[in-house]
């Protein structure tokens, strides 16, 4: 016979069943490697022989390191700051575009998101050959730059061919955006007689806004993470001007000669906190700007 | 390879480059081999004694070098011919190279254009013409480097003056990924490659007509690097016999002289050098004997990768950034040396 306490605690139990596929696989790949690499980050660790503590000193060396002080940190902020406005603009423009009533739009809208769903490295790649010195690229606007040899611009094509690939994503998140606003509001403008750029400006932005910082957050973690693109394109090269926190860290983990894993964690836990810190500067500009789905 | 060495699944035989062996023999990764070897009566003294040397730490060996490579001048005949330049010679030096590349260089198509020599910013083939100009990258025990010494300041004006001067081009600087290609499509007349480059033109470019000549000799002599790989035995192994019988077929006469006659390294059994293979290829064995030129291993210590990237970047900065020579070398030996601080 069942009593209540017996029902709940098996019901318990059947909600645990379902979802131990992925409390097991979060348990151990998730939780327990970010423990460990907590306590890697504490230590001193070659790979070849033990694990020797030694406190605070790899956080030290990080933030004392010339290449993180002058090329990676300032290059990931580089990034984040120039990809993150261009793409949440692009993918706006593309959402409103394909929000009209246009001939073949779903056929568009899927060219826009093919770019999203291309291996990183298959699109780097086609990056590479496209940027390359005798590239198609200088072939169409006849110049003869080096793109991905060249200090000044290889972080750049980087960055553009980041925007290509992510805007048909956020394209799609603003487009179910643009979809949820009531038409109502439009009908209103209209009688009123707002045109159609008044419209964007003065409807679709503000009710877009929550998804507007979901985008701006979502982008930003992504930018502050990007490492495929530059492992393929340019190895943190040329001269360092491509180099970003992710590649210092798959350098000090694994490229080196001897290998410093514990710096490496440490620089590991020190991006995870900046993402951290500024995902709660968003999320608190969301909460103050009263547009919130909460 | 790392990682399986730090989870401890490592398997019993593997590869360990020379760049590598170094930290792994010291870290008791490896298992020492000389009794191994006495058990099938395998004796140092049938392998090239630079080799055995290069895997060897506190007097034991820790493996079997299964081949080697060292560079080579590669020159594109046709382009010589072209040209009128005379083929090089074992007696060239590096003034006779400046004057070939001048003469073959020809900028006339700037579609197609063909330079004299290729010059990466590459510390595969840079160190080459520091040791030919009485240099050191680093000191004997790898606690200090030599860059900003004189000799290399000086290889590093010689190296960086034929893009200077348009007789000479980085890959890059032609689009491609490394100078392999450059040479096999006819844009570069002359690069320092291994014997790598055989196979890969025979496969890529068949058509092309070239041939491999003993790098030409700086101010003071020769210069050579030696590229290797062993063939270890886990120290965690379980069945050592076992293992060693594999490296044994592995490094025997019957596998060596299969990688030999494919051109793409070369044997390091002492009975394979006389092999009738070297007198018919005059090209592979132009950088076998490469071997006896004064030839350093390449391995830069336990902070290499840090000496290998900043002499990349050395050059790079003049290249690219235009950088006095000298200044650059110095901030790369600087560079080094905050890299060696950071290991103790």
């Amino acid at each position: 016979m069942d009593t209540p306490k017996r029902k709940k605690t098996a019901e318990a139990l059947t909600g645990y069943l379902f979802i131990s596929p992925w409390l097991f696989i979060f348990l151990t790949f998730i939780l327990f490697s970010l423990a460990y690499a907590l306590y890697l980050s504490f230590t001193r660790y070659d790979l070849l022989t033990a694990a020797k503590w030694w406190g605070i000193d790899g956080y030290k060396r990080v933030l004392t390191d010339t290449l993180f002080l002058t090329k990676a940190l300032p290059n990931t902020f580089k990034y984040v700051l120039v990809v993150v406005p261009i793409q949440t603009f692009v993918s706006l423009v593309l959402a409103f575009a394909m929000d009209q009533k246009l001939r073949l739009r779903r056929l568009f809208r899927t060219i826009f998101y093919l770019p999203s769903v291309t291996s990183s490295v298959v699109i780097s790649l086609i990056f590479v050959w496209l940027f390359a010195g005798q590239g198609i690229f200088n072939q169409i606007v006849g110049s003869n730059i080096n793109w991905l040899n060249n200090v000044t611009y290889a972080f750049y094509v980087i960055m553009g061919m980041n925007i290509f690939t992510t805007s048909g994503t956020l394209m799609l998140i603003f487009l179910s955006g643009l979809q949820d606003i009531p038409e109502t509001l439009y009908e209103a403008a209209r009688i009123d007689g707002a045109d159609s750029l008044q419209i964007f400006r003065f409807i679709t932005i503000p009710m877009l806004r929550p998804v507007i910082f979901f985008v701006v957050t979502v982008g930003m973690i992504g930018c502050f993470q990007v490492f495929d693109q530059i492992y393929v394109m340019t190895a943190g090269g040329p001269l360092d001007s491509t180099t970003t926190i992710t590649y210092l860290i798959y350098k000090w983990a694994f490229r080196d000669t001897t290998v410093k894993m514990g710096q490496a964690s440490a620089l590991a836990i020190i991006l995870t906190l900046i993402i951290l810190g500024v995902t709660l500067l968003q999320r608190r500009l969301i909460e103050g700007s009263g547009t919130s789905n909460q | 390879m790392l990682t399986a060495i730090a989870s401890g699944t490592e398997p019993d035989v593997f590869y360990v480059d020379i760049a590598y062996y170094q930290e792994w023999a010291k870290s008791g990764v490896l298992l020492p081999v000389d009794d191994l070897m006495a058990s099938t009566g395998t004796t140092k003294d049938m392998f090239i004694p630079s080799l055995i040397d290069a895997f060897s730490t506190d007097g034991k060996v820790y493996g079997i070098a299964k081949d080697f490579n060292t560079l080579g001048l590669f020159y594109n005949k046709d382009l010589f011919d072209k040209a009128g330049v005379a083929y090089p010679t074992d007696s060239w030096t590096w003034t006779d190279m400046q004057t070939a590349a001048k003469a073959i260089t020809d900028l006339t198509d700037p579609k197609n254009p063909v330079y004299g020599i290729c010059v990466p910013p590459d510390a595969g083939r840079f160190p080459v013409f520091v040791l030919q100009n009485g240099g050191t990258i680093m000191n004997s025990d790898f606690t200090d480097t030599n860059l900003d010494a004189q000799q290399a300041i000086d290889a590093a004006t010689y190296y960086t003056g034929f893009r200077a001067d348009k007789t000479g081009a980085t890959p890059a600087d032609l689009g491609q990924g490394w100078q392999g290609t450059d040479f096999g499509m006819g844009q570069c007349a002359m690069v320092y490659e291994g014997g790598w480059l055989i196979p890969y033109m025979t496969s890529s470019f068949p058509g092309v007509k070239y041939g491999v000549a003993r790098l030409p000799a700086g101010p003071a002599g020769r210069g050579n690097l030696i590229f290797t790989v062993s063939w270890s035995i886990s120290a965690n192994t379980k069945v050592p016999d076992a293992a060693w019988k594999v490296v044994e077929f592995l490094t025997n006469e019957a596998s060596q002289t299969t990688v030999l006659q494919s051109g793409f390294a070369l044997p390091t059994r002492q009975s394979l050098q006389t092999n009738d293979y070297f007198t018919t290829n005059a090209n592979s064995a132009a950088i076998f004997n490469g071997a006896f030129d004064n030839a350093l291993p390449f391995y830069f210590g336990p902070a290499g990768s840090d000496v290998t990237d900043q002499m990349g970047k050395a050059l790079e900065r003049v290249y690219l950034e235009n950088q006095a020579v000298a200044d650059s070398m110095k901030q790369a030996a600087q560079a080094i040396r905050d890299a060696i601080a950071a290991l103790k």
